[in-house]
C-alpha cells in the first residue's frame, strides 16, 4: 500500500511534464491544423535557452525562466508561424507532416551548432535540493512545482481561452475560419498567437524536465513522443481530456516501472518482456487510445482541394527512365571506390524502400511512419531464413512484412490524416522497441546476411550487388507504374481525392486500404533486406523508429506520388553522408571549415523539409516542370521569349474564396480564370462570347477547381470541438 | 593436490552508444554494449607455481628471449626509454641476439618482410559514439612508437595499423587484416561477433585488448594478456563484500539495462555472487537513458536492500544516485565494474548532487592515481604522454598496452622465422604473464585468467577514486603477497550453462 501511494506520487510528476508539452500541442493542432511533430525539438531549445541565460550569463533563475517563456518561447512559435507555417495553405496532410519533420530535423541539427557537443550541460533543479517528504515519498520543490505549473497551465489556458477577446478569437478561427473573419477575426494573428503560446507551452515543459534528463539535445527532444499519447487522448483537441491523458500516462508508466519486474514464467529464453513492454508503455497508450477513438466522419464536402499534383507516367517515359538508371550504375559504378559504391548502394535500397510510399501514400493518400520498420522486418527476416544469400529468404521477407503490413493495416483502416500517420509511427516504435530489442529475434543489434545469390548468378561483388539493386529498383518501379496506370491505380487515386465519393460509388474503401498497406510493407521489406545485404549485415539501428522520419521526408521531397522521386530521395539520403565524409579540412574565420560544412549538410534535410510548404510537388516534378517550360519557350520566336506567367503564380492571384463574399464577381475575375486555364485570348473571348456562353462564372470557378489549377484561398474549415 | 581452481579478472566496458552521427540524419539511442570479462579455467595445481600471482612477478623470459642491451633510446626520455618495461625485460631491440638464419620470412606471411612487421589494432573511434575506445589506438601507437626507438622487434620496425571499425564494420576490418597484417594485437571491437569466424578462417592470431562476445570470447587462435573466459566467475569482489559489510549479502538488487549484453552479464554476475551466500531480493531491468528512477528507488528502500550493483553504465548511474539522494536513502554498499573506472563519473556525480556513499569500483589493472608506487604504471602513463601527447589514459589501453608487449615478446622468441604459426606457438608457450606489472598474473598460453583485484572507492569531493582494499597499512598481509592487489584463492565459480559458443576451424 505504502508502494502503491508512492508510486503514484511518482507517477503524478511524470504527468505534470507530460501535461504541460501535450497541452502546447493541442493549442496548436487545434487553432491551426498542424500537428507539431517538432514540438519536443522547440522544448529543447528552450531548455538550452534556460541554461544559455541561467548558467551560462549567471542570471538569476527568475529572469531566466520568465525571458525563455515570454520572449524566447513565442519568438520562435511566431517565426516559425510567419516562415514557415503560412506556406502551408492548401497543401495535403503529408505535406504539413513533413513540414514539421523538417523542423524538427533542423531544430536538432542546430542546437549542436550553437551549443558545442563536446561539453556537458546541465541546470540545477528549482529551489536546489530542497524536498519534502510525502508519505515517505521524496519529492523535490521542483517537482512540486512543476505540478503547481501544469494546474496554472490548466487554469490559465481555459480562462485565457474563454475570458478573453484574443482567445475567443482563437476559438472562433477553429470553429469556422470564414465566417470567423466574416465577424472582423483575424485568422493570421490568431495562428500566430497560437504557435506562440504553444512553443512557449513547449520551453516550459523543456525548462522542467532538462534538470532531470540532463541537457542532452535526443532525450528531450524524444521525451515529448510521450506528450504524443497524452495528446491524442484529448483527441488532438480537448485540454481537459490531455490532461486526464497525462495522468493516465504518468501513473501507467510509474506502476509500471513499480510492480512491473519479472518476465512472466511461461516466456522462452531470449525473449524479455518486462522492460521493452515499460518503455514502449506511451506508444502502446497511444495506438489503443487511436483504436478506441470514435471514428472520423468521412468528408462529405466535394473534392479535397490541394495544389499538389503530379502528371501521369507514362510507359514509354518509364522505360527510358529505367534503362538510364541501369546503364548509368553500370558504368558509374565502375568509377566508383568500394566505400562509395556502398554507400550509393544503400541509397538506391533506401530508394526502394521510399518507394513503398508512392502507392501507399502518393497515391492513395495514406500517411505511413513505419516504413523502415517493414524494411527491418524483411532484413530480420532475410537474416533468419536467407543468412546466406538464398532467395528464399528475399521471398519470405517479403511475405513476412507484408503479413505485418495486413495486420498493422487492420487497426489503421479506420484512421486517417495525422491520426494514421501516429498510428503508425506508434507501430514502428513498439517494433524498434519491443520486437527489434529481443534476443530470440535479433543477437546483440545485428545480425551477418551475405549478399543474394540465385543457384550460380552470385552478386557477392559490390559492384555486381549495386547493378542488381539497380534492376530491383527498375522492376519494383515499373511494378508500381503497373498499378498507377491500371484500374487499382484509379482506385487508390480516388480514396485519396475523396473517400466519401468512393464510399457513396460503392467502392470498397477497406478492401483497397487493406492491399494498399500490404503492397506497400512487402515492398518497404524487399528494400530493407537488400539493404542488409549492402552491409551483410542487418542493423537494428538501419531500421530503428526514427528512421521513418528523413524517409518519409526525403521521400517527399523527391516527390512522394513519383517512383523517380523516390530514386531522388534515396540519393539524396545516401549523398549527404557521402559528401560530409569528402569535406576537405580548411580555414574559415579562424574555425575548421570542415565543420562548418558538416553542419550545414546536418541542416540539408531539414530546410529541404521546410520548404516543401512552397513547392510540395517534390523535386522531381519541378525539375521537369522547369525543363520543359524552358524547352518550351526556346520554341517561341524570339520576340515572345520572354517570360510566361506559370499557371499557379496565376492562380494565387484569385482570390476565390472571397468572391461573393466582399466583392461582386466581375469579368477581371473571368478573364483572370481563363488565363489561369491556360485558355488563350481568342477561344476564351469566344466561349465568352458564343459557344460556351451557357458557361457561368461560377461554373467555370468549380472546374478550375475541380482541375486542381486554381487554389482555394483558405482552409476548409474543421469541425472539431471547443477546447 | 587435484585441481587448483584459478582466479579470475574482471574487465568490463560499457559503452552507451549514442547517434549523432555526422552526415546522416539518423538520431536515436542505439544500444548499449557492454562487455564483461573474465574468469578462470582449472589449472592443473603442477602446471603453475603461478598460485600467488600478483604484481611485479619475474621478468618473463621464454625460448630466445634474451633481453639485449644498451639500445639506443629517445632523447630526454628516461623512463620511457629505459630497456626494461616494469618487471619486463624489453622485447623490442635490433636483429642479431637471434639469429639464425638470415631473412627467412620475407615474402610468404602477411604483414611481414625482411624490415617491417605490419600488425592492426581494430577499435570503434568513429562510430555512433565518436573516440569509443580511442585508448587502445593511443596505446597501440604508443607501443609501435616506443618499440621501435630500440630497433623495432629482432630489428624490424613495428608498423601497426590502427583500423576503425566504426562498431559495425568489424568484419570488413578483419577481413584486411588477414592480407596486410601479421597478427591482430591489443584492439577490441564491440560488435566482434561479426568478424571471429573471418579471423579463425584466414588464420590470423588475435591477441586482443579485451574480446566482447562468446563467438570471439572462446574463438580459436586468440590468445588474450587477461583472459576473458564466459563459464566462469571470480567471486574475490563478492567475498570481500561479504566481510566488508557483512548484512549486505542477505538483501542484495542487481539493476541493470535492458541490453542483451548486460543482461547476460548480470545474470552471471547474480549467478556467483548467490554462490558465496548473496540473496537477491531484486532483480530489475530499466531502460537506457531512464527518467523515472523513482520507483525503483523506493522499491529498494522499502525492501530494505543493503547492496546494489548495476550492470550498465556510469551514464546511468548518475541519475539512479541523484534519486536516492531525493529519497533520502542509499544501499550500505553499491559495487560496480570496471568500466565505471572513469572520472567522468564521481564528476558528474559531484556536478548533479548524485549520493555515491560507499560506492566501489573493481579495478583489474593498476589505478592511474597510484601510478608512482608501480613503475611499468609509470612508465606506461610517460611512454603515453610522450608519444601521443592528447591521449587520455583509459583502462582498456592499458590492456591493449599489455597486448602489445605480450605480442612482441613472443614474436621475439619467433626469431627470423617469423609467420603466424610461429608467433601462434610461441604465445601458447607463454604461462606467466603481467604486463610488466601493470596488472595480476594471468596465464595466456592456457588461458587462465587472475583472481587479483582492487576496490576503488569513489570520492566526489576529488573527484575521483581512492583505494579501498587492500590497503597497504589495513591489510599488510593481501597487500604485500598481491604486490598491491588482492589475488585470493579459491574464488574461480563454475557457471551453469553452455558458454561454447566461440568460433572453431572447420575441420576437413
Amino acid at each position: 500500500m505504502q508502494d502503491l501511494v508512492q508510486f503514484t506520487i511518482f507517477g503524478l510528476v511524470l504527468a505534470a511534464i507530460y501535461a504541460v508539452a501535450a497541452s502546447g500541442l493541442v493549442v496548436t493542432y487545434t487553432t491551426t491544423g498542424i500537428f507539431n511533430f517538432a514540438h519536443g525539438a522547440i522544448g529543447m531549445i528552450g531548455a538550452f535557452a534556460y541554461w544559455q541565460l541561467r548558467v551560462g550569463w549567471h542570471w538569476p533563475v527568475i529572469p531566466s525562466a520568465v525571458i525563455v517563456l515570454i520572449v524566447v518561447g513565442p519568438g520562435m512559435g511566431i517565426l516559425i508561424d510567419r516562415v514557415i507555417m503560412r506556406g502551408l495553405e492548401g497543401v495535403s496532410e503529408v505535406t504539413k507532416t513533413v513540414v514539421s519533420i523538417g523542423l524538427l530535423f533542423g531544430l536538432i541539427a542546430l542546437a549542436p551548432i550553437i551549443w558545442n557537443p563536446k561539453r556537458s550541460y546541465s541546470v540545477e533543479p528549482f529551489f536546489g535540493a530542497n524536498r519534502v517528504t510525502v508519505f515517505g515519498a521524496g519529492v523535490t520543490w521542483h517537482q512540486l512545482t512543476a505540478i503547481a505549473i501544469a494546474i496554472a497551465v490548466a487554469v490559465g489556458l481555459r480562462l485565457f481561452l474563454y475570458g478573453t477577446r484574443a482567445g475567443v478569437s482563437m476559438r472562433a478561427v477553429v470553429d469556422n475560419r470564414a465566417l470567423a473573419r466574416l465577424n472582423g477575426a483575424r485568422p493570421s494573428r490568431a495562428s500566430s498567437m497560437s504557435w506562440a503560446l504553444g512553443c512557449s507551452l513547449a520551453a516550459l515543459s523543456g525548462m522542467l524536465v532538462a534538470e532531470r534528463l540532463g541537457l542532452e539535445v535526443l532525450a528531450l527532444t524524444f521525451l515529448v513522443v510521450n506528450a504524443y499519447a497524452a495528446a491524442v487522448v484529448g483527441r488532438l483537441v480537448s485540454l481537459p481530456l490531455t490532461f486526464l491523458g497525462a495522468v493516465i500516462l504518468g501513473l501507467t508508466q510509474s506502476y509500471a516501472q513499480g510492480y512491473l519486474k519479472d518476465n512472466p514464467s511461461w516466456l522462452p529464453d531470449g525473449f524479455d518482456l518486462t522492460t521493452p513492454v515499460r518503455l514502449a508503455l506511451p506508444v502502446i497508450i497511444l495506438f489503443i487510445t487511436l483504436l478506441v477513438l470514435p471514428s472520423a466522419p468521412l468528408r462529405t464536402y466535394g473534392l479535397q482541394r490541394t495544389r499538389e499534383s503530379v502528371p501521369r507516367p507514362t510507359w514509354r517515359m518509364s522505360f527510358i527512365g529505367f534503362g538510364v538508371l541501369i546503364a548509368a550504375v553500370a558504368v558509374v559504378s565502375g568509377l566508383l571506390g568500394e566505400a562509395d559504391m556502398i554507400g550509393w548502394s544503400r541509397g538506391l535500397a533506401v530508394a526502394l524502400i521510399m518507394l513503398s510510399l508512392v502507392p501507399l501514400t502518393g497515391y492513395g493518400g495514406q500517411i505511413s511512419l513505419a516504413q523502415m520498420s517493414f524494411a527491418g522486418i524483411g532484413a530480420f527476416a532475410m537474416a533468419h531464413w536467407g543468412a546466406d544469400g538464398s532467395p528464399v529468404g528475399l521471398v519470405l521477407a517479403v511475405v513476412v512484412s507484408g503479413c505485418v503490413g495486413a495486420l498493422v493495416a487492420l487497426p489503421a483502416l479506420r484512421l486517417r490524416g495525422i491520426y494514421l500517420a501516429l498510428a503508425t509511427l506508434a507501430f514502428a516504435y513498439f517494433v524498434d522497441k519491443v520486437v527489434f530489442t529481443q534476443k530470440a529475434i535479433v543477437e546483440a543489434g545485428s545480425m551477418p546476411v551475405q549478399r543474394l545469390h540465385i543457384g550460380p548468378l552470385s552478386f557477392a561483388d559490390s559492384r555486381a550487388y549495386m547493378v542488381l539493386l539497380a534492376v530491383v529498383f527498375s522492376l519494383v518501379g515499373a511494378g508500381v507504374v503497373f498499378v498507377r496506370l491500371g484500374p487499382f491505380g484509379r482506385r487508390l487515386q480516388a480514396m485519396k481525392d475523396s473517400p466519401a465519393a468512393c464510399a457513396t460509388l460503392g467502392m470498397n474503401l477497406t478492401v483497397t486500404k487493406m492491399q494498399v498497406f500490404i503492397l506497400s510493407a512487402s515492398i518497404a521489406g524487399l528494400g530493407g533486406a537488400l539493404l542488409a545485404g549492402v552491409n551483410t549485415q542487418a542493423q537494428v539501428d538501419d531500421f530503428n523508429a526514427l528512421q521513418n522520419l528523413p524517409v518519409l521526408l526525403l521521400a517527399v521531397a523527391g516527390g512522394i506520388a513519383l517512383v523517380s522521386g523516390s530514386l531522388f530521395g534515396g540519393l539524396l539520403f545516401a549523398s549527404l553522408g557521402i559528401i560530409a565524409k569528402k569535406v576537405p579540412s580548411f580555414e574559415l574565420m579562424g574555425v575548421d571549415g570542415k565543420d562548418v560544412v558538416q553542419d550545414l549538410l546536418l541542416l540539408a534535410p531539414a530546410l529541404i523539409g521546410i520548404s516543401l510548404g512552397r513547392n510540395p510537388n517534390g523535386a522531381v516534378n519541378d525539375i521537369s516542370v522547369r525543363l520543359k517550360r524552358a524547352y518550351e519557350r526556346s520554341q517561341l520566336p524570339d520576340g515572345e521569349r520572354t517570360a510566361a506567367p506559370s499557371p499557379t503564380s496565376l492562380a494565387q492571384s484569385i482570390d476565390l474564396e472571397s468572391l461573393g463574399l466582399d466583392r461582386p464577381f466581375t469579368a477581371d475575375d473571368l478573364v483572370l480564370i481563363d488565363k489561369g486555364l491556360h485558355l488563350d485570348e481568342e477561344s476564351a473571348a469566344a466561349m465568352r462570347a458564343g459557344a460556351a456562353a451557357s458557361w457561368t462564372g461560377i461554373e467555370r470557378t468549380t472546374w478550375a477547381y475541380q482541375t486542381g489549377l486554381v487554389r482555394s484561398g483558405d482552409r476548409e474549415p474543421e469541425r472539431t470541438e471547443v477546447l | 593436490v587435484g585441481e587448483l581452481p584459478f582466479a579470475c579478472s574482471f574487465s568490463a566496458v560499457g559503452a552507451i552508444v549514442k547517434h549523432r552521427a555526422v552526415g546522416r540524419v539518423v538520431v536515436g539511442v542505439v544500444a548499449l554494449a557492454l562487455l564483461a570479462t573474465s574468469c578462470g579455467t582449472r589449472v592443473k595445481a603442477e602446471s603453475d607455481a603461478i598460485g600467488n600471482g600478483g604484481l611485479g612477478g619475474d621478468a618473463l623470459v621464454n625460448a630466445g628471449g634474451v633481453p639485449t642491451a644498451g639500445q639506443p633510446g629517445a632523447p630526454g626520455a628516461s623512463a620511457a626509454s629505459a630497456n626494461v618495461f616494469g618487471s619486463l625485460a624489453n622485447p623490442c631491440g635490433p636483429a642479431g641476439a637471434v639469429s639464425s638464419s638470415g631473412a627467412a620470412a620475407g615474402g610468404t606471411t602477411p604483414g611481414v618482410s625482411a624490415t617491417e612487421i605490419h600488425v592492426s589494432t581494430i577499435a570503434d573511434p568513429g562510430g555512433l559514439k565518436p573516440g569509443l575506445n580511442k585508448g587502445v589506438h593511443d596505446s597501440m601507437q604508443a607501443f609501435a612508437d616506443w618499440c621501435n626507438t630500440f630497433g623495432g622487434i629482432n630489428g624490424r620496425k613495428l608498423v601497426v595499423d590502427l583500423k576503425d571499425a566504426a562498431l559495425t564494420k568489424y568484419k570488413d576490418m578483419v577481413v584486411q587484416s588477414c592480407t596486410d597484417s601479421l597478427a591482430l594485437v591489443g584492439g577490441i571491437g564491440v560488435f566482434d561477433q561479426l568478424g571471429a569466424q573471418d579471423q579463425v578462417d584466414c588464420g590470423i592470431p588475435n591477441i586482443p585488448a579485451a574480446v566482447v562476445n562468446p563467438e570471439a570470447v572462446g574463438a580459436d587462435l586468440t590468445v588474450q594478456p587477461m583472459p576473458n573466459v564466459l563459464g566462469r566467475y571470480q567471486t574475490g569482489t563478492a567475498q570481500w563484500v561479504k566481510a566488508t559489510f557483512p548484512e549486505a549479502p542477505p538483501k542484495s538488487s542487481s539493476i541493470y539495462s535492458a541490453v542483451p549484453t548486460t543482461q547476460d552479464q548480470a545474470a552471471r554476475l547474480v549467478e556467483a555472487y548467490e554462490s558465496v551466500g548473496f540473496t537477491f531480493v531484486m532483480r530489475q531491468s530499466a531502460n537506457i537513458n531512464e527518467t523515472n528512477w523513482g520507483p525503483i528507488v523506493v522499491s529498494m528502500k522499502n525492501q530494505d536492500v543493503r547492496y546494489m550493483t548495476l550492470t550498465s553504465s556510469y551514464e546511468e548511474i548518475v541519475p539512479l544516485q541523484k534519486d536516492m539522494a531525493a529519497q533520502s536513502y542509499h544501499p550500505q554498499v553499491t559495487e560496480l565494474e570496471t568500466n565505471f573506472y572513469n572520472t567522468k563519473y564521481p564528476a558528474a556525480a559531484k556536478e548533479q548532487g548524485a549520493d555515491t556513499t560507499n560506492t566501489f569500483v573493481r579495478l583489474t589493472v593498476w589505478p592511474f592515481e597510484e601510478a608512482a608506487a608501480n613503475p611499468a604504471m609509470q612508465q606506461y602513463l610517460e611512454i603515453l604522454k610522450q608519444y601521443v601527447p592528447d591521449a587520455d589514459p583509459e583502462e582498456l589501453g592499458v590492456q591493449a598496452f599489455s597486448a602489445g608487449l605480450l605480442f612482441a615478446t613472443a614474436a621475439k622468441a619467433a626469431g627470423d622465422n617469423l609467420t603466424r604459426e610461429t608467433l601462434y606457438a610461441e604465445l601458447k608457450k607463454v604461462h606467466e604473464w603481467n604486463g610488466g606489472g601493470l596488472h595480476g598474473t594471468t596465464d595466456p598460453g592456457n588461458n587462465v585468467p587472475s583472481s587479483c583485484f582492487i576496490m576503488m572507492k569513489v570520492d566526489v569531493d576529488k573527484p575521483g577514486f581512492n583505494r579501498a582494499y587492500p590497503l597497504q597499512d589495513k591489510d599488510p598481509d593481501v597487500y604485500a603477497k598481491g604486490k598491491g592487489m588482492a589475488c585470493p584463492e579459491n574464488v574461480s565459480y563454475q557457471l551453469k550453462g553452455t558458454f561454447d559458443q566461440g568460433a572453431k576451424k572447420k575441420k576437413g
